[in-house]
């Protein structure tokens, strides 16, 4: 196999092998059409979208499509104030040399939202003049929108590129896969796409490298099981943190994980983790260990939510992790789970909003704290399940509805009845008051 | 009025314990109007029932109209995404921020209001209050800040000057625990009124024993008035769960069944687990008193405390838990005020600390 790199070789030549985006590159050539006829408005575009998605493949497929000239600055080369004018100001404002007058250039300037540093100092700006003054096409690529200029967003025509679905990404595979000339179980491609997540380039490059060093002989053919992709599974690295932290008591190998691990999980999830993997072997005093430590990073965490420095972090983290692996008393092998905590917030959660509103009531009708009213409730339900005449009362002052009597273990009709009784009144009010207008 | 602790609540001053103070007060409010309160007693004290008293006092009929009952606690404990969701509190946040941007606008300060703290609306919610006209006749409102030791140092200075600015127009009544939880300047400036319990809880209960025709044994009585600690609110609520549970004469055993039913056990029933070592239980019992019941740490470590002096273990243990237990209060204090955060982070909290406890038994 050659040593090419595939996403160079097999570049997609049409827009047809461009995956998905169809809307996108529409728009695209409705724009370049516009060219044929004069000058448009925007003289520019700016592609923005995810990396791995066709952007730069789309702005040359369209020269190549239209028969223009491709002129590309991307951020390899030096793009300061005083070259991108030379580079790009001449480029763009007269016609070229092969084609005359009539024949078009376009300017294609990659990742145009990383012009920074001192390096591209004043670029913004001069790109920004060039579309002004431009006479020719151009192109933006960028991944962020915000990181291009205000007025290079102002002066140019947005085209949104968007991750390609993964059948899209499977399609794209094939087509290389059949050019490569080698087979391939479609399971395996797609474990591929799915991995990449809509990264075109990334999926084509993952595909090489496990084609050519899986790949022997020409019968071979690419598995599923052959698609063995770096860590990039968060899932699959807590559960080797875990068991560095229950199994082992090597501190360095549990450095190694906890380092890998570290930009995929914050400490609070961490602190989670561990603590409802704890072993249930552990009991009694042999909990005090890993629980003391648990117990400084949960405090650590809770000083970096008050003071909002975020440097206590690491502490928290290690705590949770080193802490725990030290003042463990045994090892063990608990069997892992995800954590409960956040279930268990939730359930608190719409505890709480059941109880707000009734203790509320309660707290308004009688006059007390709603602390009080809290613990007023389990009373209330006694008297509600047992004394139906007082219930009827309690819930006919303090309007409670159907949902809260219920909560209150009363009848729900008692609310019904409540309803009934002051629509009785409303009425009889209504047609005494019509009785004295009558009398006037 | 269908609750027998509604009915047989104080009407006026004349009925409340305290009778010294009581004739003061009420005298004064006819002379020159209402003072500034400070209204402090222990938990489970006769503090509201006194607050209630004074307001009908000073309003007679028209107090429900010109009494706003405000819960200092309740506010603070809610997220501000909470607040801003309930329609009653929503309006003093726009109006703080409404408030910054006027003066940053007066100020000539180039920036935007952004979000207002709790603080700033607690502030405005008290100062629209103080602001309310007084209906019916009466020259004065009334704002009764419940549990007003949670204002922070900076609340209750800003405090002082709301109360001269608005002091006419409306009259501030404290509800605290203790007197020294609030900052000098604001003492001076109220008069201080302590609330005893004991003897008026059981006068209260027997005359309505007594009016109501209930069943119930001298032991009985005695019994309940125990088990609520001469909590006149909750011994009114036990007598009427009794009740209306039973229609024989009540004995001391049916106390003792249906306070498992109202109150609540897994606080004492948890550590009680923890020094027998079984650690899991007491931490699953907690789990549940937090996450189920959304019991706060306030009043859980609270039930602890009082649970340490029954302990069935020798003193030198009880004094080792309790500065555990100063220990775990103190570092509950660390977490941020926001109680969702709070039942995040406290877990690992108690859990130390309940296996601790089972530790040092062993």
């Amino acid at each position: 196999m050659s040593k090419e790199k595939w996403v160079e070789k097999y570049r997609p030549e049409s827009f047809e092998e461009i995956s998905g985006n169809s809307k996108a590159v529409k728009k695209f050539v409705e724009w370049a059409k516009k060219w044929r006829e004069g000058t448009p408005s925007k003289k520019a575009v700016r592609l923005v979208g995810p990396p791995g998605v066709g952007k730069t493949t789309a702005a040359y497929v369209l020269a190549g499509e239209f028969g223009w000239e491709v002129m590309e600055m991307n951020a390899s080369d030096e793009r300061a104030k005083d070259i991108v004018e030379r580079l790009a100001g001449t480029a763009s404002s007269s016609g070229t040399l092969s084609m005359g007058t009539g024949g078009r250039r376009l300017l294609v300037i990659d990742e145009a939202d990383n012009l920074h540093g001192n390096a591209d100092r004043g670029g913004k700006a001069a790109i920004t003049k060039i579309i002004k003054g431009s006479s020719q096409p151009i192109v933006l690529i960028a991944n962020d929108e915000y990181g291009m200029s205000g007025g290079m967003r102002r002066n140019t025509k947005k085209i949104e590129f968007k991750h390609p679905r993964q059948g899209e990404v499977v399609k794209a595979l094939q087509r290389v896969q059949r050019k490569e000339g080698f087979k391939a179980y479609k399971n395996a491609l797609r474990e591929i796409a799915r991995n990449a997540d809509g990264d075109v380039r990334g999926a084509i490059n993952d595909l090489q490298s496990i084609a050519e060093s899986t790949l022997n002989s020409e019968e071979c053919v690419l598995s599923k099981d052959d698609v063995e992709l770096g860590d990039r599974n968060r899932e699959e690295n807590i559960w080797k943190l875990l068991n560095s932290v229950f199994r082992n008591d090597d501190l360095d190998k549990l450095g190694r994980v906890k380092r890998d691990l570290d930009s995929d999980i914050t400490p609070d999830d961490l602190l989670h983790w561990v603590d409802s993997n704890l072993p249930s072997k552990y009991s009694g005093e042999d909990l005090v260990g890993p629980t003391t430590y648990l117990a400084r990073s949960s405090v650590y965490l809770g000083r970096v939510a008050t003071s909002g420095n975020y440097s206590l972090w690491s502490y928290a983290s290690e705590m949770a992790t080193f802490g725990v692996c030290v003042g463990k008393p045994f090892q063990s092998a608990p069997r892992y789970r995800g954590p409960r905590m956040f279930s268990m917030l939730s359930k608190a959660r719409s505890v709480m909003n059941k109880q707000n509103t009734l203790t509320r009531k309660i707290s308004d009708g009688y006059y007390v704290s709603e602390d009080l009213a809290v613990e007023m409730i389990p009373y209330l339900k006694l008297i509600f399940s047992h004394n139906e005449e007082t219930a009827v009362e309690i819930a006919h002052m303090l309007r409670l509805d159907e949902d809260e009597v219920v909560y209150l273990g009363g009848d729900p009709e008692i609310a019904d009845k409540d309803v009934r009784e002051v629509r009785e009144v409303d009425e009889d009010d209504e047609d005494e008051a019509q009785v004295s207008l009558g009398d006037f | 009025m269908t609750l027998l602790f509604d009915k047989y609540r104080p009407k006026d001053l004349g009925e409340v314990a305290n009778q010294e103070v009581a004739r003061g007060l009420e005298r004064q409010i006819e002379e020159s109007g209402l003072p500034h309160t400070v209204i402090s007693g222990k938990r489970s004290s006769d503090k509201i029932e006194f607050v209630y008293a004074l307001s009908r006092t000073a309003f007679g009929g028209q107090f429900e109209n010109n009494t706003e009952f405000a819960s200092v606690e309740e506010f603070f404990s809610r997220t501000k995404g909470d607040l801003k969701d309930d329609p009653k509190f929503a309006r003093y946040l726009r109006e703080a921020r409404k408030e910054t941007r006027r003066l940053y606008k007066r100020y000539d300060i180039d920036k935007s209001s952004g979000s207002v703290s709790k603080e700033a609306a607690f502030k405005q919610y008290i100062k629209t209050m103080s602001t309310n006209h007084p209906v019916g006749g009466a020259e004065y409102r009334l704002l009764v800040l419940f549990e007003a030791e949670r204002l922070s140092r900076n609340l209750q200075n800003a405090l002082r000057r709301i109360i001269e600015k608005y002091g006419d127009n409306c009259r501030y009544s404290f509800v605290v625990t203790g007197l020294n939880d609030l900052i000098p300047a604001l003492q001076s400036r109220c008069l201080h009124i302590p609330t005893t319990t004991k003897q008026n809880t059981q006068q209260r209960i027997k005359k309505a024993i007594k009016q109501e025709e209930i069943d119930i044994t001298e032991e009985a009585t005695e019994a309940l008035l125990h088990t609520t600690n001469n909590d006149p609110i909750r011994s009114f609520l036990l007598l009427e769960a009794l009740g209306s549970r039973f229609d024989r004469q009540i004995q001391i055993d049916d106390i003792t069944e249906i306070t498992k039913e109202t109150i609540k056990s897994n606080i004492p029933g948890s550590l009680r687990c923890a020094v027998k070592g079984e650690s899991r239980e007491a931490i699953k019992l907690t789990d549940e008193l937090v996450y189920d019941e959304n019991m706060r740490y306030g009043k859980l470590l609270e039930g602890w405390s009082r649970e340490i002096q029954d302990l069935p273990i020798d003193d030198e243990t009880k004094a080792r838990i309790k500065v555990m237990l100063a220990e775990l209060d103190s570092d509950l204090r660390e977490l941020p005020e926001d109680p969702n955060q709070r039942k995040k982070y406290g877990r690992a909290l108690y859990k130390k600390f309940l296996s601790k406890v089972a530790g040092v038994n062993e």
